[in-house]
């Protein structure tokens, strides 16, 4: 028997300690265990915001990830607003969910050009093909800047949306801004089509075709987006977001440091192409019809097709981005808070983050936050994962060990987990 | 010689947290601090054709102790820095700056310091040790020396 160990560029980081990362164990007649393993910082966080009050406990969820602090702070905020009985007006929920776009610009951006393009170029990474590859890396950079700038005028910063608070936000930028927000996005299509095009091009291993389980967010008003307060499943049945415990259930396995998730006793996915598997009915406009063109590559039994629903997400998101802008401006001018009053209750907010269905419950007591649940979208997808690793593996595991660990290693990159936000250090 | 101070951490991760921290000391005094979290990228949207970054962050070592303050320059951030600072999508802090410097000149011809304090804590919770609140002040006035020289 021989063992072949291999780590995933996530096993440096300091806080699990060179644990994490794939390990194959390849037996005479082939692949005998599978084994990953992918930090779940967010768990851990949870601890810390209970006896906080609520305003201090929403200032500390964003801080969870930087790349999806607009994700942690909507949905925790939308948890904290159901357990106070409290509903938003639609113009402010319009503008909630542009801001959460620009998170979604921007990690869809980041992942597609500078993680997953490289290996289908044969470059080790971003830095390496940038002098060939400029326009590439130039468009990941634009749409990057444009989600940051978004997040940075609704969200008052970049990172961590100070301005989102209980009740709507702190203030609401200049109409003029929210104009410029609309012209900078129509700029953004042809990158975002081009994207399309780039992605619709390149392989989807066949070697992880197979039956998946897709969950995602039922959307609210019967429009593709971003929030819903039901959990739709590919295999017909929906549930609602409070009942997510009795439907997905966590577990310890010995090998990870982070709990796995089973939808009805069995692995599921989440993601943007989970979403676009069950909501693609939903779409409008040029995604609508780049959908339509190119549904034979957006295959709801292939993982790879998680990039190029991405892809697809870029123009869609763009594109109803200025639909939700064109909404709120119709009600201009905006007030930009309502009063609220703290009240004890149970609140559970599902919103499709980047990577898919993110989860807050929270638990308000004399304004202080008594429970706190938080499941993210890698956490949901680390044992189907680990299914599609197992899949490649079993197909490829007489190959040389760095074209396993290739391999092995793009099943993972498609799922564009979030792996390391809860920890980064130099080293000198 | 125009100045952006880059400030980096995780403030959830109790000493990863530090550069933060100086960097809003330095901005409360007026230096033009971009706190960019662990985003690195963050700089091409916020970068104004600064002369000079400097970027103030934690760091790990074995060879300094807890609470040292340490200062690269020029080259030396790129040579001697080991960088692990890997954020949600993988990309180191440094192999993101020199991207960013294939892309833009000004940012390519700009001088470079690294100003890091070495950690004795990345676990979690919010709160500094104490070796490492106490070179605080000592990273300040380093940063304060770069950015008037």
């Amino acid at each position: 028997m021989k063992n072949v160990y291999l780590p995933i560029t996530v096993d440096h980081i300091a806080r699990i300690e060179g644990k994490g990362g794939v390990e194959i164990v390849i037996g005479d007649d082939g692949v005998k265990e599978v084994k990953l393993n992918i930090i779940e910082g967010p768990r851990f966080f949870e601890a810390i915001t209970i006896g906080k009050k609520l305003d201090e406990a929403l200032a500390v969820y964003p801080r969870i990830c930087s790349f999806c602090s607009a994700a942690h702070k909507l949905t925790a905020v939308e948890a904290a607003e159901k357990a106070i009985g409290f509903t938003p007006r639609e113009e402010i929920r319009a503008l909630r969910e542009v801001l959460y776009i620009g998170d979604m610009i921007e990690s869809h951006a980041l992942h597609l050009y500078l993680l997953v393009l490289p290996d289908y170029l044969g470059y080790s990474g971003p830095l390496h093909m940038v002098d060939k590859y400029k326009k590439e890396i130039g468009i990941a950079l634009d749409l990057k800047n444009l989600g940051s700038w978004m997040m940075d005028e609704l969200g008052a910063r970049a990172i961590h949306q100070e301005n989102v608070v209980l009740g709507g936000f702190g203030k609401l930028p200049r109409r003029e801004t929210l104009e410029r927000m609309k012209d900078k996005l129509k700029e953004a299509l042809p990158k975002a089509e081009y994207t399309f095009e780039l992605f619709a091009k390149l392989e989807q291993y066949r070697e992880v075709e197979g039956p998946i389980t897709h969950l995602a967010v039922k959307p609210r008003n019967d429009v593709y987006g971003i929030y819903g307060d039901y959990i739709k499943a590919s295999d017909g049945n929906e549930f609602p977001s409070e009942s997510y415990k009795e439907h997905i259930k966590e577990f310890v396995v010995e090998h990870s440091f982070a709990k796995h998730s089973h939808y009805h006793g069995k692995p599921f996915m989440v993601g943007a192409i989970s979403r676009v598997v069950n909501n693609w009915k939903l779409l409008y406009g040029r995604a609508k019809e780049l959908y339509d063109a190119h549904k034979e590559l957006l295959r709801p039994t292939n993982p790879f097709a998680n990039n190029l629903a991405q892809a697809l997400e870029l123009v869609y998101f763009i594109e109803r981005g200025i639909d939700l802008l064109d909404e709120a401006l119709a009600k201009w001018p905006i007030r930009p808070r309502d009063e609220v009053t703290v009240k004890d209750g149970f609140g559970v907010s599902t919103t499709e983050a980047p990577r898919g269905i993110l989860v807050y419950a929270l638990e308000v007591k004399d304004g202080k936050v008594a429970y706190a649940d938080i499941i993210t979208p890698t956490a949901f997808n680390l044992a189907m994962m680990e299914e599609h690793v197992r899949m490649m593996a079993e197909k490829h595991y007489n190959d040389d060990p760095e074209r396993l660990k290739f391999l092995t290693e793009m099943v993972v990159r498609a799922y564009d987990p979030c792996i390391s936000c809860s920890v980064h250090v130099a080293k000198l | 010689m125009r100045t952006l101070i880059i400030a980096l951490g995780n403030e959830l991760m109790k000493d990863d947290g530090v550069g933060l921290k100086v960097g809003r000391i330095l901005a409360e005094k007026g230096y033009n601090v971009l706190e960019a979290g662990t985003d690195i990228f963050l700089l091409s949207n916020n970068y104004q054709g600064e002369e000079r970054l400097v970027i103030i962050d934690a760091v790990l070592s074995d060879k300094f102790a807890p609470g040292s303050v340490v200062h690269l320059k020029g080259r030396g951030v790129f040579e001697k820095l080991k960088a692990e600072l890997r954020s949600a999508h993988f990309m180191g802090v440094i192999d993101g700056l020199k991207l960013l410097m294939k892309l833009d000149e000004r940012l390519a011809k700009a001088e470079v310091h690294f100003v890091g304090i070495v950690v004795e804590k990345i676990e979690l919770g919010t709160e500094l040790s104490s070796s490492v609140e106490k070179a605080v002040p000592r990273a300040v006035e380093i940063i304060e020396k770069i950015a008037s020289s």
